[in-house]
């Protein structure tokens, strides 16, 4: 049973970091500056809670409202340039808060001991404050919110600006403030999901946020798919899951992670759940006739 | 009283390439304008400087005395002036009703309309109204299927049914006609005339002279990025320049 809640837990963890992920995603942007804002949420949340005994709610509030302000900052000048470009410049963001977090030092004498970031050593002994009922709670919120935008007219600029910017934009739609603002919502999103994670695992380092768990947050969106706020959610969920039933492989498991991941690449390249509405649209839309419809003659 | 929309010498170079020299122009409202000209002659330049997609190397546009140079595409697109592309761009793997209702969301009054999920009166209109855009276009159908499924005469279609969508002052229309067949030439010619008697002023780009000459009120001939006429369409059509343009010169 409790195993069973451990890896509720993370998925929980893993939705919110994946949606963060589609959140740029849903404006066509491919970004890895996640991580960077996941760790300022875990070192921050982590600080507050542990250092200031401010409360977790707060505390997760504080981190999403550094980060989305960080995520307008950054936004502004990143979103001006694109595709590749764009990735490299977010990656460079997350270094430079790994590297900064490696270097931060901020102790605090607590009961005779000294608690806080302690450079390359981490941050140790944060008070455990959040398990399944924290995080589903907060997952559940992430979750409604992007429902929310994807069943409103934000959604649908959203969508609008990553299948073409300009025809959105000559559609009236302004394309500068809808990319930076879902640059922003995910950038919130990733601050509060490292909040909740420094609160669950009670040790942060910096190194846990390099590269492998970028590569790792875009696996999850990649896997469950980029056009609805599903594909992430399975996304996640599935490869959270994957590894623990394949625990009887052992040290190989990783290897049928890798491989599988590969496999949903190649055969869905669009993501498990997109390839699922893709093949329910075609299968429509022969049912509603051939697509070359004749043209009625009749005036309009 | 100006015109509804007024290019006031308009010049746009890329690099040393002089696209457009000097263009004026101005359309009323409820006009067929048509801009034609052999290719590279800087019909798609002019409409894409129209919109603010190029800013202008020099000169003025204004919408109702309003001048729109130096806007921003989406502030221009808001301020009345609607557009279809030569090379389709829809919203692919958004349903076609969707595509309608996302240029709605712009124009849109209330804030509640453009945040909420949950539908009010607006919502309900432009949603109304979306539909009756589709059916109109012929795609009644097809509503809910995404767009990329479509023919490619039907996103043609879905491309002017957007445009409208934002209930423009003035439309641009690039080669509409491309690729579609008689019946939809036919259609496509009511479709314009409906567009131009509703009160919005229509720019048409085309090379289907049979048409142009039919529907527009006006034209505009383009060579090298110059004007070399202009005029109704029979005025045009025995134009030396014009017929020099596009035929070449008899020695």
């Amino acid at each position: 049973m409790l195993y069973l809640l451990g890896i509720l837990e993370l998925a929980g963890l893993n939705v919110i970091l994946a949606l963060s992920v589609y959140a740029t995603l849903m404006v066509g942007q491919f970004s890895l500056a996640q991580v960077g804002f996941w760790s300022i949420g875990a070192y921050l949340v982590g600080m507050l809670t542990t250092l200031y005994g401010i409360s977790l709610a707060l505390s997760l509030l504080a981190a999403g409202l550094l980060c989305g302000v960080i995520g307008i900052l950054l936004g502004y000048p990143c979103l001006r340039i694109r595709g590749i470009y764009l990735t490299l410049a977010t990656v460079a963001f997350s270094e430079v808060v790994r590297v900064f977090f490696h270097n931060f030092q901020f102790m605090v004498e607590i009961a005779g001991a000294k608690v806080g970031p302690a450079g390359p050593q981490g941050f140790r002994g944060i008070k455990v404050l959040t398990a399944w009922p924290e995080i589903l709670c907060v997952a559940g919120i992430v979750i409604v919110v992007f429902a929310w935008i994807e069943r409103s007219r934000l959604g649908l600029s959203a969508n609008a600006v990553r299948e073409d910017e300009t025809a959105a934009l000559c559609s009236g739609i302004d394309i500068v403030r809808v990319k930076v603002g879902m640059f922003s919502l995910g950038a919130v999103v990733a601050g509060v999901g490292g909040g909740l994670y420094s609160t669950y695992v009670s040790y942060v380092i910096s190194d846990n946020f390099g590269f492998h768990l970028a590569l790792i947050s875009i696996f999850f969106v990649a896997v469950g798919g980029t056009e609805r706020f599903i594909g992430p959610i399975v996304g996640a969920i599935l490869l959270t899951a994957l590894p623990e039933l394949l625990r009887f492989a052992g040290d190989y498991r990783m290897i049928v992670y890798g491989v599988f991941v590969l496999a949903v690449m190649v055969i869905c390249p669009k993501g498990l759940v997109d390839e699922a509405r893709a093949r329910l649209a075609r299968s429509r839309a022969r049912r509603t006739g051939a697509p070359v419809a004749a043209m009625r003659a009749e005036s309009p | 009283m100006p015109a509804l929309l007024e290019a006031d010498q308009l010049n746009k170079s890329f690099g040393g390439l002089k696209a457009l020299a000097d263009l004026s122009l101005a359309v009323e409202s409820g006009q067929v304008f048509g801009l034609i000209g052999p290719n590279g002659s800087g019909k798609t330049t002019a409409i894409n400087v129209l919109t603010g997609v190029y800013s202008a190397t020099s000169g003025a546009v204004r919408l109702g005395g309003r001048t729109l140079t130096g806007k921003s595409p989406h502030e221009i697109a808001l301020a009345g002036v609607a557009r279809t592309f030569q090379n389709l761009r829809i919203f692919a793997s958004r349903s076609v009703l969707d595509n309608v209702r996302a240029a709605q969301t712009a124009v849109c009054r209330s804030l509640v309309t453009r945040f909420s999920a949950i539908s009010n009166a607006e919502e309900k209109a432009l949603t109304a109204e979306a539909h009756a855009l589709v059916e109109r276009f012929g795609l009644g159908g097809r509503a809910n299927l995404p767009a990329g499924t479509l023919s490619y005469g039907e996103k043609k279609r879905l491309e002017i049914a957007r445009a409208l969508a934002m209930k423009p002052k003035m439309l641009l229309l690039d080669e509409p006609a491309a690729g579609m067949n008689p019946v939809e030439l036919d259609w496509l010619r009511n479709v314009i005339r409906e567009i131009g008697s509703s009160g919005v002023g229509v720019v048409l780009i085309e090379h289907h002279m049979k048409l142009v000459m039919n529907v527009c009120d006006r034209i505009v001939v383009l060579n090298f990025g110059r004007k070399i006429a202009e005029g109704t369409p029979a005025e045009v059509a025995a134009d030396p320049a014009v017929i020099e343009a596009y035929l070449g010169r008899a020695d």
